[in-house]
């Protein structure tokens, strides 16, 4: 049986319309993969060549990282690895037990690529302190590892699947990688200290290692009781949440009109779709930039890299959404398309909606006023920028997105949509200004830099009107691709 | 009122839509039936100008629906749940829909109130959004929204689908309503040749993309058509 839907899966793995399609980007995948596997096999190898000569207990050392290697392991298998499902339906009505298929399920993860990076990188670590170091430990930490890894693998699908439907805990994951690294920076816990006295323990007494496999067991059985109690996922992601109606009685925006109804009805699709939700609570983070830039003294002068996170603190929200313009509606594009609105109405709402979010995040960042006047400046004209030119930039190019984005499948690290194209447009958005402040910093008038920014800022915000008919003619003369685009799902 | 002009449609190199000429008049009444991949919904979205056509093209109103959007203020339609707004309930919907097409309250209660019976009573008053509801109860709610913004020229493809008996009958007595009353011009496409030859005068026939038959609709069109198919 197991077999049989082994084969199953790899069948389908190798029918799948994206298997055939990007065979051009797997192979370059693979090399770039290789690539990597190389690096971090000589990168681990110079590091353990280090660690021999200079450490006096390079064994030691090496243990003091262990918990800074499986947070990093973790929060890399969360941001990158898929969560291993199967359509189980068409099995269901077969004699098989649940169990079977739950306990098939859960086998997916060990065949992750992924599971080679931790090999990859401390093999060859162990290598290069082979002289301090006995076969007898070598296979300990070989053993260690094995189970550590495994742990970490499955207790992140776990947390993964869960916050499927409860979303708050994302937000507390996001909270407690936080606190652990406040934690440590600032001293207050030595996870260092820690880590070097647990791996030692196991490594002075094997026996020890009894307690990594028992917490991988009850990481294992955490996903088994899960998967077993809402074996149809489906109904696992519908969110019984009672807020209904979010918005429903805001009428503020009724006094402007159909421009005002497209701002309601953006307002409210941000809201009450899980992707797009995680978009807007995700913003405050972007205020908090300014916290850890403002207050490190080797930045806080770099006027360039200021001009930087301004441009992120105003305008971290308008890049993370206005990228996906018009896709995030490819559910109900065709309604767009054949309503009776105008196309300039329906894209100057987008523009107004974003001018008002870089407005709110602006007030928001002037109490770091505090760390300066240059800086209120640079949050200034970095917010006529995104206003000004970010915003009808993102606009323009957000006419090319095609693919459908299907809100319902809302987490962060959703790569649904996303394109190598968003990517590069980032740099002209982000980058852009500090090439134009460069010269003038460079020639000694910073300041006047900084005004030319703002000043960019403000024509495009003085000409809109005209620069919003060009992106709504661009848009006319591109939506019936994007509209063929959105409606494969 | 409606006139497709040399229409032709591919996808991968298969035609799918081949039609040379074909007007709608005002105030017609006209069915559109044939076998899956007969190219109804395509005819439709070419109208609606959802897809751009390889070839040809459609007037309304003697204006190319392509290049002029005039047509959107007297068209109403609903072909798939691609014409919902999913997290809306349907009330905010409703409300929506009004607002653009500048159809005030005391009309829209009106309607609410002729559709009281179509909607049983499911609809209104729920506290949900539109994609938590019934396959069923979607297609009611889309229905009502393209009626609702009071149009002059009314697409449906496949209304009738998904909708049990009650809701079928009620819903072709409506359709005959606002073409006897309103003088709507309706285009509507089914699968049911019984529904479509009630509601329909005018019966137009696709197979691969290519219109086979026009009839207009007379007590041995019923017969006719089944006889088409059965072959």
């Amino acid at each position: 049986m197991r077999n049989t839907l082994f084969g199953h899966q790899l069948a389908g793995a190798k029918r799948s319309p994206i298997f055939a399609k990007d065979i051009g980007i797997k192979i370059l995948m693979g090399f770039l993969f290789f690539i990597i596997f190389l690096e971090l096999f000589g990168g681990g190898f110079y590091l353990g060549s280090k660690l021999a000569e200079e450490s006096s207990n390079p064994l030691v050392d090496i243990l003091k990282y262990g918990f800074y290697f499986f947070g990093s392991v973790m929060l890399m298998r969360f941001a990158l690895q898929k969560l291993p499902t199967m359509a189980v339906t068409p099995y269901l009505l077969l004699p098989v037990k649940k169990s079977k298929l739950v306990n098939f399920v859960l086998t997916k993860p060990l065949f992750n690529i992924l599971n080679l990076l931790p090999f990859a990188l401390v093999l060859p670590l162990l290598l290069g302190i082979r002289n301090y170091i006995t076969s007898g430990e070598v296979l300990i930490i070989f053993a260690t590892l094995l189970v550590c890894d495994l742990f970490v693998n499955y207790l992140t699908i776990y947390i993964k699947r869960i916050q499927i439907k409860y979303e708050s805990v994302f937000y507390i994951f996001l909270a407690a990688t936080l606190s652990f690294v406040l934690l440590d920076s600032f001293n207050i816990v030595d996870f260092s200290a820690l880590s070097a006295d647990a791996f030692g323990a196991i490594l002075s007494n094997p026996l020890w290692l009894l307690a990594p496999v028992v917490l991988l067991i009850g990481a294992y059985y955490l996903n088994f009781n899960l998967l077993i109690n809402h074996f149809t996922l489906e109904d696992f992601g519908k969110s019984e949440s009672k807020n209904r109606g979010s918005l429903e009685t805001v009428t503020y925006l009724q006094r402007f009109g159909k421009i005002g109804e497209f701002m309601l009805l953006e307002m409210k699709m941000i809201v009450r779709n899980k992707r797009t939700r995680t978009l807007l609570l995700m913003a405050p983070l972007f205020l908090l930039y300014g916290m850890f830039f403002y207050t490190n003294p080797t930045y806080k002068d770099m006027g360039g890299f200021l001009i930087f996170v301004g441009l992120f603190i105003t305008g971290g929200f308008i890049m993370s959404f206005g990228l996906y313009f018009f896709a995030w509606e490819s559910g109900h594009f065709d309604l767009v398309l054949t309503a009776n609105n105008s196309y300039s109405d329906y894209v100057k709402a987008k523009y107004y909606l974003m001018v008002g979010s870089a407005f709110v995040m602006f007030l928001l960042s002037i109490p770091y006023a505090y760390f300066g006047v240059n800086i209120l400046l640079i949050n200034t004209v970095s917010f006529l920028f995104n206003v000004g030119v970010n915003t009808l930039l993102l606009l323009y190019f957000a006419t090319n997105n095609e693919k459908h984005m299907d809100l319902s499948k809302g987490s962060a690290f959703n790569y649904q949509g996303v394109s190598g194209r968003h990517f590069v447009l980032m740099f002209p958005l982000l980058v852009g200004p500090m090439l134009i402040y460069a010269p003038f910093s460079l020639a000694g008038f910073p300041t006047v830099g900084l005004l030319v920014i703002g000043f960019l800022g403000l024509i495009g915000i003085i000409f809109n009107e005209k620069l919003l008919a060009l992106i709504t003619d661009k848009f006319i003369s591109r939506r019936h691709r994007m509209a063929e685009g959105f409606r494969q799902k | 009122m409606i006139k497709i002009n040399n229409l032709g449609k591919a996808y991968n190199g298969t035609v799918v839509l081949d039609i040379e000429s074909l007007n709608i008049k005002q105030g017609e009444s006209f069915g559109l039936v044939g076998n899956n991949g007969a190219g109804k919904t395509t005819l439709f979205r070419l109208i609606l100008d959802l897809i751009k056509a390889d070839r040809g093209n459609v007037e309304s109103k003697n204006e190319n629906v392509t290049n002029n959007s005039d047509w959107k203020n007297y068209t109403g339609s609903f072909l798939d749940e691609g014409f919902l707004i999913d997290f809306l309930k349907p009330e905010e919907y409703f409300d929506f829909i009004a607002k653009i097409n500048s159809i005030t309250t005391a009309e829209k209660v009106i309607m609410l109130d002729r559709f009281e019976e179509f909607f049983g009573g499911e609809i209104i008053g729920k506290d949900k959004y539109i994609r938590d509801f019934s396959k069923g109860n979607q297609k009611k709610i889309g229905i009502f929204g393209a009626i609702l913004s009071n149009p002059e020229i009314l697409i449906l493809d496949e209304p009738f689908a998904n909708l049990d008996p009650s809701s079928q009958f009620r819903l072709k007595t409506i359709l005959k309503e606002l073409n006897s009353d309103r003088n709507v011009t309706m285009l509507i496409s089914s699968h049911d040749l019984n529904h479509v030859t009630e509601v329909c005068e005018r019966i137009v026939v696709l197979e691969k993309g290519k219109l086979v038959n026009d009839i207009a609709t007379s007590t041995e069109t019923l017969r006719e058509l089944e006889g088409y198919f059965a072959s």
